[in-house]
């Protein structure tokens, strides 16, 4: 595994780097997001999934879509998304990125930005190459997701076809739009819901690179479907946003506490 | 089938059956629906062949997956529930992605007579137009879907092909090749004719038996067209339309969004149509399909008054 600190610098670096697109845009999810930002930089820096030839081999399905933005920054990092289409984004219309992703951009696998489609394509995608696996899939789907009822349907199948190459990742972070869903309408115990299916099913903290791959390495051995249930903060990094539900959209910021909010995140990460 | 009678879905189903034989990377998943011709397919061919459970949703989404990897992906279901059940499936994955999956959308209209409005597909075709990238084939007897079924395994985009749940006769007329390119055949046609029937689906069963009455197949007014793919419309189609003065549009499904927005977005203003369908409204009568398309707009008495309307005019 790579170093913790590669891992804190890496952290800060994206998240500074979506920052400043979230703040040219002045539109975007940067709650979800940065909650769900670590997991995926330990799924690509440690080559869950694998990239060959600048294409991933692997995939990762983020079914919460409106979380697709943070894969944008490690993919151009990794040479799957180019400079002109990271660089020209929120700047003129000259590149193929979007605040919700579909299969027309490089490295992303999926349309989603509607929820409760992920692990059914992940599902179909993995049951294509279940006799050669030779395909991991990776589905991050977010708490919010547990109320669509297709999420549900979908890991009735999975849990039945015994699918080993499919990863569910559920982050839970405790915030949807509204609030807190234990206050609004309580998902109850979810881990031992999707346990229920026969999916074998553990979870970590979602920010700890350590315990991210440790738990990554051991679903990998399991010999039939898993979910990692990653415990998240909403806003990760990020003082002014972390654990506020009005944050799951972009709010209105002045370049003082952009610029302030980006020294903070510095001074977060160089700890 | 005795007397002659063949059921659309079972024509359909052995065609791919044929196919997915020679072609392994053919699948065939169902939300539990059957069918005699889909019982040998389950048979026979068990590693192509999955039950999704009655979850239409997780059904898209699954063969879309599939699809995302090179798959051939045939869904199958009754009409209401693969049209509109999952039609956000439809639109952010099967359209949106522009996937090869194809959508045996089977009963529509009020094929499942006696049981009531949730199970009739009467708006399927208004909704399932509007979705971008997808084709929309219509089958009006068993032959032609045969036919179809063999066109959609050409195709590597999203289809939907819409059967009747009834067995009906094969039309006389046979369907070729050539009408399954063009998207439409003939049922009848006339040298000189200024007036159309155009229809889709076994009510046009109807507008034949209506011409038949009034006799007015030998007078020669009256071309019959089965508009076999709806989507995309046929060029050669919207050409010939303009030839036409009056045009009587025939549509099991309630009118909004039916064959006569369609028909209408395909001619000149000038051109008179008459458009018939279901009203836009639940139909609960206990009645039978006959009489329930004969109460709610469709009869042949009807059709006859309309053609006559437009001979006289």
């Amino acid at each position: 595994m790579k170093s913790i600190l590669f891992y804190k610098k890496k952290s800060y670096e994206i998240r500074k780097k979506l920052l400043e697109k979230f703040f040219l845009l002045k539109e975007g999810h940067p709650g979800s997001v940065f909650s769900i930002l670590d997991v995926l930089l330990i799924l690509y820096y440690e080559k869950f999934i694998r990239i060959s030839k600048n294409k991933p081999i692997d995939d990762v399905i983020m079914s919460k879509g409106h979380a697709t933005v943070g894969q944008y920054p490690i993919l151009n990092d990794l040479g799957v998304i180019s400079k002109k289409d990271w660089n020209n984004w929120g700047i003129n219309q000259n590149t193929s990125l979007k605040m919700f992703g579909n299969n027309n951009i490089p490295g992303i696998k999926t349309a989603t930005g509607s929820l409760g489609h992920g692990i059914g394509f992940g599902t179909g995608i993995a049951y294509a190459h279940q006799k050669n696996n030779k395909k991991n899939v990776f589905v991050i789907i977010s708490e919010g997701e547990l109320y669509e009822g297709s999420t549900w349907e979908a890991l009735l199948l999975l849990g039945s076809l015994k699918i080993k190459n499919v990863n569910i990742i559920l982050d839970v972070n405790n915030n949807i739009i509204l609030g807190d869903p234990r206050n609004l309408l309580s998902l109850g115990n979810i881990k031992k819901k999707i346990q229920s299916f026969d999916i074998f099913t553990d979870e970590c903290n979602g920010h700890d690179f350590l315990q991210l791959n440790k738990k990554l390495l051991k679903h990998k051995k399991i010999n039939k479907p898993t979910c990692l249930i990653v415990n998240t903060v909403k806003g990760k990094g990020f003082s002014v946003m972390e654990n506020k539900s009005n944050w799951h959209y972009w709010n209105p910021m002045t370049k003082e506490q952009y610029l302030d909010a980006i020294e903070k995140l510095r001074i977060y990460y160089e700890q | 089938m005795n007397n002659n009678l063949f059921f659309q879905r079972d024509s359909f189903i052995k065609e791919i059956y044929k196919a997915a034989k020679k072609d392994k990377n053919i699948h065939f998943l169902s939300a539990d629906f059957g069918a005699p011709a889909l019982d040998q397919f389950r048979e026979n061919l068990k590693k192509q062949f999955l039950h999704l459970g009655i979850c239409e949703q997780n059904m898209v989404d699954f063969a879309c997956g599939l699809a995302l990897e090179d798959k051939k992906v045939y869904i199958y279901a009754m009409a209401p529930f693969l049209a509109l059940r999952c039609l956000e499936q439809h639109k952010t994955a099967t359209c949106l992605m522009n996937l090869n999956v194809c959508s045996i959308v089977t009963g529509i209209g009020l094929s499942y007579a006696n049981s009531g409005p949730t199970h009739y597909s009467t708006e399927d075709f208004a909704s399932l137009r509007s979705l971008p990238n997808c084709s929309i084939y219509t089958c009006s007897d068993a032959e032609s879907a045969a036919m179809v079924a063999k066109e959609t395994l050409k195709i590597k985009t999203p289809v939907f092909v819409r059967l009747d749940r009834k067995a009906s006769k094969n039309f006389t007329k046979k369907i070729n090749v050539k009408d399954i390119k063009r998207g439409f055949r003939y049922i009848e046609k006339s040298k000189g004719s200024k007036n159309l029937i155009l229809s889709q689906g076994t009510i046009i069963e109807r507008a034949i038996s209506a011409l038949n009455y009034t006799k007015l197949k030998k007078s020669n007014q009256f071309d019959v067209i089965d508009l076999i793919r709806a989507k995309p419309f046929p060029k050669e189609l919207k050409n010939i339309l303009s030839k036409y003065k009056s045009i009587i549009t025939i549509d099991e499904q309630t009118s909004i969004g039916s064959l006569e927005s369609l028909v209408k977005e395909n001619i000149s203003l000038k051109q008179n149509v008459l458009p018939m369908s279901l009203p836009d409204q639940f139909i609960f009568e206990n009645m039978g399909r006959d009489k329930l398309l004969d109460k709610y707009g469709l009869s042949i008495a009807k059709i006859k008054k309309n053609i006559s309307k437009i001979i006289k005019s």
